[in-house]
């Protein structure tokens, strides 16, 4: 976790250069990731699949403009498909359903949600568990839904300095977490053989 | 600079979860090529949240992967299917320059016409290509003031929903103010709970503590039953903020804490304090 060599060079350097197999490796690498961010925005798998697709392609179109030096390749990739999900949820129709959900559905789908997927890495889903539910709220929001502070605020229904203190302790503690835990080794092993199986 | 005041600062966090302004992005960006160690740092913190990320992944649906692929696969064979009829399309005019000379000039002559003529209309069209580039990107630009316009009004019509909010608060009898009273730490300074036992609401401005050092955060605690219980920082930039409401407590204290809060106060630094 603390190494600063970028995993992911040669996929981003095969991508430059116009090869469609590196395209396919990330989709597998962060495809699932990625899909379950726009989803906890769009809340529909219709419209998420439609989105992952839009993505896909600004992905594949704009990798030139990812510049290794501003940050991981899957921040790049992340933000593009918030955008592209938070641009169909700002069209007028949309806005109408997405303003009439109300922070439990939300949090209440996002669980059962995870209940219903056969996620291979229950292992790591065990380690973020230990992170309090509050502030797995305020990172949802803000980091995969693309929310601001002021607009957590809102939903959260809590001061705005809480929702900008909440993120400083939720990140802390995610690196204290993730920083040198055994069950997240074993569930990068896991996920790593599930791959080699593949 | 000094990075550890800047890494502190908690604008890296801010910078991956895309809350910095372009002005602050660039500054960033700037800072990260000049300064490994907080390329570091924000590769830690990326690398963190990625795993966050991964942790909330959905199964993308079967098929999709696949599908995606293939519209890339598209997309990459176009512009070689377009250059191919270009030059098949070259192709029967050499077979046009045999024949009679009258005919040959007569057909020479027709097809110069028709080739001018489909010089002409390309170039007509061209332009009117380029045109509706020009109206699309203007319209994309017109859509993203639009956005900007539309996420300012929102802002603002926040702002102005809080400020009414704390009219509201003042004009209101249900809210009862709680002086908390400087201690020797700072004298003459006092802030206020407003206190409403009917709503059970409870809000709370600071007001003249002083200016808190950069490494540390004012906390404000409720006591109930003699035990302080965390009711999150408070800054002195808020002004008035909503806080929770604790209907049984008998106090409110705010003491100076390490950065971003403790789960239990420092006595030493208590600074105001007032019963219920």
């Amino acid at each position: 976790m603390s190494t600063t060599i970028n995993p992911d060079l040669s996929m981003i350097r095969q991508l430059k250069s116009g090869d469609h197999r590196a395209m396919a490796a990330i989709l597998d690498k962060y495809g699932d990731a990625l899909y379950g961010a726009i989803y906890q925005i769009v809340k529909s798998d219709d419209i998420a699949k439609d989105l992952m697709q839009d993505a896909s392609i600004k992905i594949w179109h704009n990798i030139k403009s990812y510049d290794e030096q501003k940050g991981r390749l899957f921040t790049w990739l992340l933000r593009v498909c918030r955008n592209t999900a938070i641009d169909k949820v700002r069209t007028g129709k949309f806005k109408a359903i997405a303003q009439s959900k109300t922070l439990e559905s939300t949090v209440s789908n996002s669980v059962s949600h995870s209940e219903e997927m056969n996620i291979p890495d229950s292992g790591l889903q065990q380690v973020i568990q230990r992170l309090d539910e509050k502030y797995q709220q305020v990172i949802n929001l803000i980091y995969l839904q693309g929310f601001t502070q002021a607009e957590a605020a809102k939903e959260l229904d809590i001061p705005l300095g809480t929702v900008k203190s909440r993120i400083k302790i939720a990140i802390r503690e995610l690196r204290a977490i993730l920083g040198d835990n055994p069950l997240l080794i074993l569930a990068v092993i896991t996920s790593l053989l599930i791959v080699l199986i593949k | 600079m000094d990075l550890k005041k800047y890494i502190e600062s908690g604008i890296l966090e801010d910078y991956v979860l895309g809350l910095t302004s372009d002005t602050d992005n660039k500054e960033i960006e700037q800072n990260l090529v000049k300064y490994p160690k907080l390329q570091k740092e924000l590769n830690q913190i990326e690398d963190a949240l990625a795993t966050y990320a991964q942790s909330k992944a959905r199964p993308m649906p079967e098929g999709l992967s696949a599908q995606i692929m293939q519209s890339i696969d598209d997309l990459a064979t176009q512009p070689t299917a377009q250059s191919d009829t270009s030059t098949s399309a070259a192709k029967p005019q050499a077979t046009l320059s045999k024949g009679t000379n009258t005919l040959g000039i007569f057909l020479g002559l027709a097809l110069a016409g028709a080739l001018l003529g489909s010089y002409f209309l390309n170039t007509q069209k061209q332009d009117a290509q380029q045109q509706l580039a020009v109206s699309q990107t203007e319209k994309q630009e017109l859509n993203d003031r639009f956005l900007a316009f539309q996420l300012d009004c929102e802002e603002k019509d926040g702002t102005i929903l809080r400020l009414q909010e704390q009219i509201d608060i003042f004009r209101n009898p249900d809210y009862r103010p709680i002086s908390l009273k400087g201690t020797d730490k700072a004298p003459n300074t006092e802030s206020i709970v407003y206190f409403n036992a009917k709503e059970n609401k409870s809000y709370f401005d600071i007001r003249n503590l002083p200016t808190a050092p950069s490494d540390k955060d004012y906390q404000l605690w409720a006591i109930v039953g003699g035990v302080p219980t965390d009711m999150g920082i408070v800054n002195l930039s808020n002004g008035l903020v909503k806080v929770d409401h604790i209907g049984d407590a008998q106090a409110f204290a705010v003491t100076l804490e390490a950065r971003d809060g403790n789960p239990a106060p420092n006595l030493d630094e208590l600074y105001v304090i007032g019963n219920v």
